[in-house]
């Protein structure tokens, strides 16, 4: 190792980057799945361009090659090709987000053919409504549907986000926390199954499945082995986790 | 440069290398070595400046290996990985290669190129289930504002299992049972890997059958193709040394005619390598452990393997000494002998085998012992040994009934039911059996030692192949044909229950068509 190359001049970035990374890049996703309207893209495409151009140490991370495929394609998403996207959504994902080939509701695959608001619609309503989110019936979009849970965990992060930048420690574990059990309890189990279907095409819609995948597969193991990280580096300093 | 105008469809691999060791091998000593669809790609500075990877032209859009050939000790594989993922190739198809300091050995060199760029076209990519984060310590830093600062992250590969290969809904369960940290579990038809338990040593790669794991940057099909150019380029050197090595040891091999062949722990190689390598006309063979520190007890494994292999080549008329264990961190290569390297040469060519050894999988231990016993024209000898990955089955005709449990329980499909003219037949094939016991523990006719397993390796039921147990007549269902049962198990009802009478009327009509007909 040659002194000076790997701790480079510039500092270490701090957890709320990451956090803030996370929050956009989830956010970003989670946008990507709803029915495209033109203010919507718009918003996206711009969204996108600064956060690919952004951080340059985002490249440390695993899932930085599918996220960056998907901004690279987001970005050159303009309002104009409203009507390709409705119809490629339409014709990936159906009408239905529940009886497509491709569902976009976790109900779609884990609890096939029960379109009543099962077990795992409680279930994500329970994680939501413990992180303080009172659940609204008016949403276009079912609880579980992808758009939905994604946005949760963009929630998540934005409190992880906070907990850093007021000093808050412990508030961000339990923000860590929130966001570990919930992707591994919800979209963990069912979002590398919509990636399985489309993620060998072009397009949008392949990109953003495989970077969703990506980003939840990494983050599982990622905020676990953060979890005890904080806890030695608590330790370390004698103080006890808390 | 953009990834579309970067499209070389005809490239498996690319080998990347600082200006250094581009002088010490020279361009065309370069072209001269590396299978014609691997690129060769200077790049400047690679050896001090990692984000050169972006500037130099790697075709990007598909999986591929990369090679980094670079003087002195480079700037760590953190920062090579980074700069990998921002030029859009994947980090766990890079190797990079330290060829020692400026002024470079240009042959050593080239040779050593020539098989990682081997290793890197049998990179196939990496799925988000590969990665597994881990944080470096933070030694020394304990202030409050380290607590706040994103420690630098590194990812180490773990396995996955391709569903569609995976045998775990037959009920195979060889690799559960082989995995020292407990991460396996079976969901569904298939093997799951639990990434927080798992140690990455790979262990389980060599207990699979089906060759059914994707372990990116050490998969069965990587070391294979090292080892395979190391032996491919044999006539370089008399007696190429295959030595395997944990990736946890650095430093140079032993001696220079070595081929260093890293994997992710001695553990993972098993026996089936040792003597594929053999088998694949290397000289000697060297497995070394890393010692006390390695928690996936991957150095008694390796002692155990070894064991068995320098037994077995010592019973079919071969040199022992062709395999060795090196626990000492001892430099000097093993011993080998000229005559057995060319025998084994010989019957490689005369049976047409190619350059690539399968080291791995179902059937490679039997098949590289059998053609190395070929190579010293040994007789049919066999043996017994407690750690021998064959296992070898007999039924006592007396008191096997042919019911057919063992085929049902069998992992590995050594054993198979089979009918011909009527008759149910019974087959063992030696070649697949893995000694694993399942078919002595299910057999209902134990009692009366009905079924046997040793752990033996017979070399003439392995040159015998597949081979009828035992066999039966079949009784059909008078009405509707179907099979009721063999003859052996209807006989051996009849005298359990000392009466014809009651088991006279089971010969003549299948469950279904008793209660049809009420
Ligand atoms: S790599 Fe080792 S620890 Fe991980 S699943 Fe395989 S055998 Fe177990
Ligand atoms: S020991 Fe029995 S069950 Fe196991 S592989 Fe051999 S024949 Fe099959
Ligand atoms: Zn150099
Ligand atoms: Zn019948």
């Amino acid at each position: 190792m040659i002194p000076g190359v790997e701790e480079s001049a510039a500092p270490r970035p701090m957890m709320a980057e990451l956090a803030r990374l996370r929050q956009a890049a989830y956010r970003l996703l989670a946008c990507s799945f709803l029915f495209p309207e033109p203010d919507l893209i718009q918003e996206s495409a711009d969204a996108a361009r600064s956060l690919r151009d952004g951080e340059s140490w985002a490249a440390e991370f695993a899932f930085y090659g599918s996220w960056r495929e998907f901004a690279e394609v987001l970005s050159n998403t303009d309002p104009s090709q409203v009507t390709d996207l409705r119809d490629e959504h339409m014709a990936l994902f159906g009408a239905d987000s529940a009886r497509s080939s491709i569902p976009l509701t976790e109900t779609g695959y884990l609890e096939p053919g029960s379109l009543e608001s099962g077990q795992i619609v409680a279930s994500v309503r329970q994680h939501y409504a413990s992180a303080g989110l009172a659940p609204r019936t008016t949403t276009a979009e079912p609880f579980d549907h992808l758009s939905v849970e994604l946005e949760f965990i963009s929630y998540l992060c934005g409190k992880e986000v906070d907990a850093w930048d007021s000093g808050e420690l412990k508030d961000a574990r339990i923000a860590m926390g929130r966001q570990r059990r919930f992707i591994e309890k919800h979209p963990s189990k069912w979002a590398p199954m919509v990636a399985a279907g489309i993620i060998h095409r072009d397009g949008l819609y392949a990109r953003a499945a495989a970077a969703a995948e990506a980003l939840l597969t990494h983050d599982i193991d990622f905020l676990a082995a953060a979890r005890t990280h904080l806890k030695h580096a608590q330790l370390a300093r004698g103080g006890a986790p808390d | 440069m953009t990834a579309s105008d970067r499209e070389d469809p005809v490239s498996t691999a690319t080998v990347l290398v600082c200006d250094h060791v581009r002088s010490a091998i020279g361009s065309a000593g370069m072209t001269a070595v590396l299978p014609s669809d691997v690129c060769f790609t200077p790049a400047g500075e690679l050896c001090q400046r990692p984000d050169a990877i972006a500037d130099a032209s790697v075709p990007a859009g598909r999986p591929m290996g990369v090679v980094i050939g670079i003087c002195g000790a480079g700037a760590g594989d953190r920062e090579y990985a980074m700069h990998a993922r921002r030029a859009g190739l994947d980090p766990f198809g890079v190797q990079v290669i330290s060829l020692g300091d400026s002024p470079v050995d240009g042959r050593r060199a080239a040779r050593k190129l020539r098989v990682a760029a081997a290793r890197a076209t049998a990179f196939h990519g990496s799925r988000p289930a590969n990665s597994k984060t881990v944080f470096a310590g933070m030694d020394g830093l304990v202030s409050r504002r380290a607590l706040f600062t994103l420690p630098p992250v590194r990812y180490i590969a773990t396995p996955t299992v391709d569903r569609f290969l995976c045998a775990a809904g037959d009920g195979c369960d060889f690799c559960i049972r082989a995995c020292p940290h407990d991460a396996l579990a079976v969901d569904g038809d298939n093997v799951v890997v639990d990434r927080e338990r798992c140690n990455s040593c790979g262990i389980c790669i060599a207990a699979c059958p089906e060759r059914a794991f994707e372990f990116p940057g050490n998969s069965a099909g990587e070391i294979e193709a090292a080892t395979g150019a190391y032996l491919a380029g044999g006539n370089e050197t008399d007696s190429p040394v295959i030595d395997f090595v944990c990736q946890n040891i650095s430093g140079i091999g032993p001696g220079d005619n070595a081929g260093r062949v890293s994997v992710a722990c001695a553990g993972m190689i098993p026996a089936s390598a040792l003597l594929g390598a053999v088998a694949g006309g290397a000289g000697a063979v060297s497995l070394r452990p890393c010692g006390d520190r390695c928690t996936n007890g991957g150095g008694d494994l390796a002692g155990q393997r070894v064991d068995y292999c320098r037994s077995l080549l010592n019973v079919v008329g071969d040199d022992p000494g062709r395999i060795v264990l090196n626990t000492d961190g001892s430099t000097t290569a093993p011993a080998t002998t000229d005559a057995s390297v060319e025998r084994i040469a010989r019957s490689r060519k005369e049976s047409g085998q190619d350059a690539v050894p399968k080291l791995f999988g179902a059937e490679s231990t039997a098949r590289a012992v059998v053609a190395i016993a070929d190579s010293t024209a040994i007789g049919p000898v066999a043996l017994e040994h407690e750690s021998s990955p064959l296992g070898l089955v007999s039924v006592d005709r007396d008191s096997c009934t042919a019911c057919g449990t063992c085929v049902v329980a069998c992992p590995a499909g050594a054993l198979r039911a089979e009918e011909s003219d009527g008759r149910w037949l019974l087959r063992f094939d030696p070649s697949l059996c893995v000694a694993c016991d399942e078919c002595t523990k299910v057999c209902p006719e134990i009692e009366q030692g009905a079924i046997t397993m040793r752990r033996v390796t017979d070399l003439a039921a392995l040159r015998e192949g597949s081979r009828v147990l035992i066999e039966s007549d079949m009784i059909r269902c008078r009405r509707c044909g179907e099979p009721i049962a063999s003859e052996r198990v209807l006989s051996r009802l009849a005298s359990m229950l000392g009466d014809e009478v009651s088991t006279g009327w089971m010969r003549e009509l299948c469950v279904d068509c008793r209660a049809l007909s009420g």
